[in-house]
């Protein structure tokens, strides 16, 4: 089967991208939040962080099953490099959320 | 297998072929990437001069306390040109040359995807460096600092042209960095050596790819910053200014979404030049190829998330501060992996202690105390306290000195006889290094404790009661005897360049492509191409110079004076085409010179002429277009080891596409920039007037319009594929219609609505939609004219048609624009 590249450059950084998406939902989702919710916000922002790290989890399993890497001869490289960016990108979510559990949201 | 033949008759075959016409036709119309990025790099060393004598000036002010030796005034423009001078002319430029310079040697290649956009780059650099000097030379120079905040250089507090010729000149040098990023990253996907699969690439072809795509994803977000600013000056639109809906926040937003990857953009290259030089020395390979490519994206994508660390006493909230702060504090992991690679690649061989190990030593311990600093200052609480102090000025200058300079020296030095073919001597070479080491730690680190007893940044001077003398004159000393140690590099490095022994082939005995050619380098690079059987192929084969420079490797039969080099498909690095390259012209130059007149017109505020200089430049790329791809179909051909290969008009995926495609994601970030400054003013700005009260019709109008022309496009590329004639030319002609339509639509949507985009923040900002829309309205009529003027020529064909394609990609693009544009107009107001 043929491959395509945009596919497999775009799968090879998707933990990134969907950790650079994540953050961009925490800075805005916050400043939104606080707007239209600011009694809820704080159970909100854990929701959008716990359902964050889900995500690149679900994201991390994919990419060691999926075959959209396959077809060349480069798979175990690129598979390899892109779990352990999923992996990175899950520890960087986590990390940089965590502020949400000590710090009050609209304060 | 070609026949092997003498590699001088080859040689001389391809130097007629290659080579660059003599005197000053070569000098203006070369393209060659070798000669480009010398230039590049000679130009930005020539800057780097400039902003050193800067530099002096401000410590020679700075030495004592009330010194009258510049005037405030002046020390402004001082202080401001030798940041602006330092970022934008010399260490960006200089990462350009050096990359347009060795990627093609790294990759095992002729030149680079697109050689006439590399020299319009380098002209489009020299135009705008040459604006600020000239400025510096009449003192206009801009003096808001190089970072320009509103409302210091809105026209109320900056009258003068000062601040529109940074926003002008730096643009102009900021179209270069944009063609140099869609160049490598083009390059690096499409033109390499046969085989070199991702997993074989150079360690430094990776940095040089991320910090590319950095560059594309970075700039966008300040050239619409600058021209907002310029459109505020000129024409009173408030998109900063509180009293009219603005925020001057939104100035801080733009440009650190730029500021803070550009560091890493300066950073990474320097660190790629260690990943190299390092293993050389040590005697073994890189330790953790994986883990440092990992490490190198990582960076990438966590360099875009710091960037509210520069604005951290701004008042934004403290949860959002956090998120920064953290941000900040994980982006030192994947810079500590690969600290600790090379530390383990220097435990794990045999270091070699050459003069440019001095410098990677060097860099080693000036870097790592940087990045002590910053996680120092990513504290929010700390950094609220040393904010605007010379404790930011001593960090930035250890990361950035520490983190570029040191590195540039190591690589000089390393690649001294592949620029020169000459041996550097190293009589004084421990001496330079002694003074720039201790000049710099004299010059740097008193300024923490300088920083932390109060000393703001930028003041032209100080009291003798603030305690601050003796810090100061020992800062001033260390950075004289730092310009002192610059000053015998150039001395050293004239003096090998000009009197240096002949040097041998490959010195240090390192494994990847660009030692396999003589030095200095022919204009062709590789006689014939190799192919890439592992990362450091000089160690398996030591023969494989000697072998390419007899013709024994790809294409090592010249024929129909083609320049040509090997296109690959972008994983595995199978050949699947032959790429033809463009020889010497003037239509970089004429297309730069067409922009520059664009450029002043705006600066001098002659709009008309300014008209006048756009239309040229479009004049000029049509001509630049017109100039390139094939005028008739052509066989497979072959390559040198019994296959053949399409020429790359022909080729289902030519890497002009691929430019496309990367064009196309740099337009989406400055969209994208546009769309978060829109929203940013209409949720967060110091309240909103009536916003715009735009027909709905027209918007509805436009995006239908450019629905149509996204189907004529589509349509145009079936019917060449299996159709008639006349559906092709008619379906490009539908589509310039459509095209023109929904240009008119948005500006009508924008001309009919009754806010002046003076009076309102919000209205500026949709008008500022609508301007674009009609923009890339108008590029559609563009290429949908100059893609039907090719089909009637018949210049394209079934085979050929990257035309077709490269318009359906745009149709698309501007659709979804249009859409989203159209909705932030009607609901965000």
């Amino acid at each position: 089967m043929r491959s395509f590249p945009l596919a497999i450059f775009v799968t090879l950084v998707s933990g990134y991208v969907l950790w650079s998406l994540v953050f961009i939902a925490l800075y805005a989702g916050h400043g939104l939040v606080c707007i239209v919710m600011p009694g809820s916000a704080q159970t909100a922002m854990v929701g959008v962080w716990g359902g964050a790290i889900a995500l690149h989890a679900v994201l991390a399993l994919w990419l060691a099953r999926t075959n959209v890497l396959d077809r060349n001869s480069v798979s175990p490289f690129v598979r390899r490099c892109a779990i352990g960016l999923a992996m990175a990108s899950l520890a960087a979510a986590i990390g940089v959320g965590l502020p949400i559990l000590f710090l009050a949201s609209c304060a | 297998m070609t026949a092997a033949r003498s590699a001088i008759s080859l040689h001389k075959e391809l130097e007629r072929i290659y080579g660059s016409p003599p005197g000053w036709r070569g000098v203006l119309s070369a393209v060659n990437h070798s000669v480009i990025g010398m230039r590049f790099m000679v130009t930005a060393l020539i800057f780097f001069l400039i902003g050193g004598v800067l530099a002096m000036l401000i410590r020679a002010q700075l030495a004592t306390s009330g010194a009258a030796f510049l005037s405030a005034p002046a020390y402004a423009q001082v202080f401001t040109m030798h940041g602006v001078i330092m970022m934008f002319l010399f260490a960006i430029p200089l990462i350009e040359g050096f990359a347009l310079y060795m990627l093609p040697k790294l990759l095992g290649s002729r030149d680079l995807a697109f050689p006439m956009l590399s020299a319009f780059g380098y002209w489009c650099y020299l135009f705008g460096g040459l604006i600020l000097l000239s400025a510096l030379a009449v003192g206009a120079a801009p003096d808001s600092g190089w970072f320009m905040y509103t409302p210091l250089s809105s026209q109320p507090h900056s009258p003068g042209i000062n601040s529109d010729v940074w926003l002008i000149g730096v643009t102009f040098v900021e179209v270069s960095a944009l063609c140099a990023a869609v160049e490598f990253m083009t390059t690096v996907v499409k033109v390499r050596a046969a085989g070199m699969a991702l997993n074989k690439m150079p360690i430094l072809v990776w940095y040089l790819w991320v910090t590319s795509a950095m560059m594309l994803f970075g700039f966008p977000p300040l050239i619409l910053g600058s021209i907002l600013l310029e459109v505020e000056r000129a024409f009173g639109w408030p998109f900063f200014n509180p009293e009219g809906g603005g925020d001057p926040l939104l100035w801080q937003h733009l440009f650190w979404l730029f500021g803070h990857p550009e560091v890493y953009i300066i950073f990474l290259p320097g660190a790629g030049v260690i990943s190299t030089v390092l293993p050389v020395f040590a005697g073994r390979p890189l330790a953790g190829y994986s883990w440092i490519v990992l490490a190198i994206i990582a960076l990438g994508f966590h360099s875009f998330a710091l960037w509210v660390h520069h604005m951290f006493t701004t008042g934004i909230p403290r949860l959002s501060l956090a998120f920064f702060s953290a941000a900040s504090l994980l982006v030192v992991i994947p810079t500590a992996v690969q600290i600790f690679s090379w530390l383990a690649t220097l435990a794990g061989g045999r270091p070699r202690l050459t003069t440019p190990m001095l410098y990677v030593y060097g860099f080693l311990s000036i870097f790592v105390l940087g990045g002590l600093t910053g996680v120092m200052v990513a504290i929010v609480p700390f950094d609220t306290q040393a904010h605007d102090t010379h404790f930011v000025v001593a960090h930035l200058h250890y990361v950035l000195v520490g983190g570029f300079v040191f590195p540039l020296l190591a690589g000089l030095y390393h690649w001294f006889s592949h620029f020169t073919g000459r041996t550097c001597p190293t009589n004084i070479s421990w001496a330079a290094f002694a003074l720039v080491f201790g000049g710099f730690n004299v010059a740097f680190l008193p300024m923490h404790w300088t920083g932390l007893l109060g000393m703001p940044r930028r003041v032209y001077t100080y009291s003798s009661d603030a305690g601050w003398d003796a810090l100061n004159l020992v800062s001033s000393i260390g950075a004289f005897a730092l310009a002192f140690g610059f000053a015998l590099i150039l001395l050293e490095l004239l003096h090998g360049k000009l009197f240096g022994a002949r040097a041998p082939r490959n010195p240090w005995r390192a494994g990847t492509f660009e030692w396999a050619m003589a030095t200095p380098p022919p204009s062709y690079n590789f006689a014939s191409l190799p192919t890439a059987l592992d990362r450091e192929p000089l160690h398996g084969d030591e023969a494989l110079p000697a072998k390419l420079a007899r013709g024994e490797g790809l294409l090592g039969e010249p024929r129909h004076k083609w320049r040509e080099t090997i296109g690959v498909e972008p994983i595995e690095g199978r050949p699947d085409q032959i790429i033809l390259l463009p020889g010497p012209t003037f239509i970089p130059l004429f297309t730069a010179a067409a922009l520059g007149v664009f450029f002043l017109a705006f600066l001098f505020k002659q709009y008309e002429l300014a008209v006048g200089g756009l239309a040229l430049t479009i004049a000029c790329v049509w001509w630049w277009l017109w100039s390139r791809g094939l005028k008739q179909d052509w066989a497979h051909q072959e390559l040198g080891n019994g296959s053949q290969a399409p020429l790359h008009p022909a080729s289902s995926d030519p890497p002009s596409l691929w430019g496309m495609r990367f064009s196309l994601m740099g337009l989406g970030v400055f969209f994208a920039s546009l769309v978060f400054g829109h929203l940013f003013l209409w949720l967060a700005g110091p309240g909103a007037g009536a916003g715009i009260e735009a027909p709905a019709w027209t918007l509805w109008l436009g995006a239908g319009a450019l629905l149509a022309a996204t189907a004529g496009a589509a349509l145009a590329q079936r019917s060449n594929s299996a159709g008639p004639r006349a559906a092709v030319t008619g379906s490009l002609l539908f589509s310039m219609i459509a095209n023109f339509a929904a240009g008119c639509a948005f500006l009508a949507a924008a001309l009919l609505q009754p806010t002046a985009p003076q009076s309102d923040a919000i209205a500026a900002g949709a008008w500022a939609l609508c301007v674009f829309m009609a923009a890339q309205a108008a590029i559609g009529v563009f290429i949908a004219a100059y893609a039907a003027a090719r089909y009637l020529c018949g210049w394209i064909s079934a085979q050929r048609k990257v035309e077709l394609g490269a318009l359906l990609l745009w149709q698309i693009w501007i659709f979804a624009s249009g859409v989203v544009s159209g909705a932030l107009i009607l609901f965000a107001r």
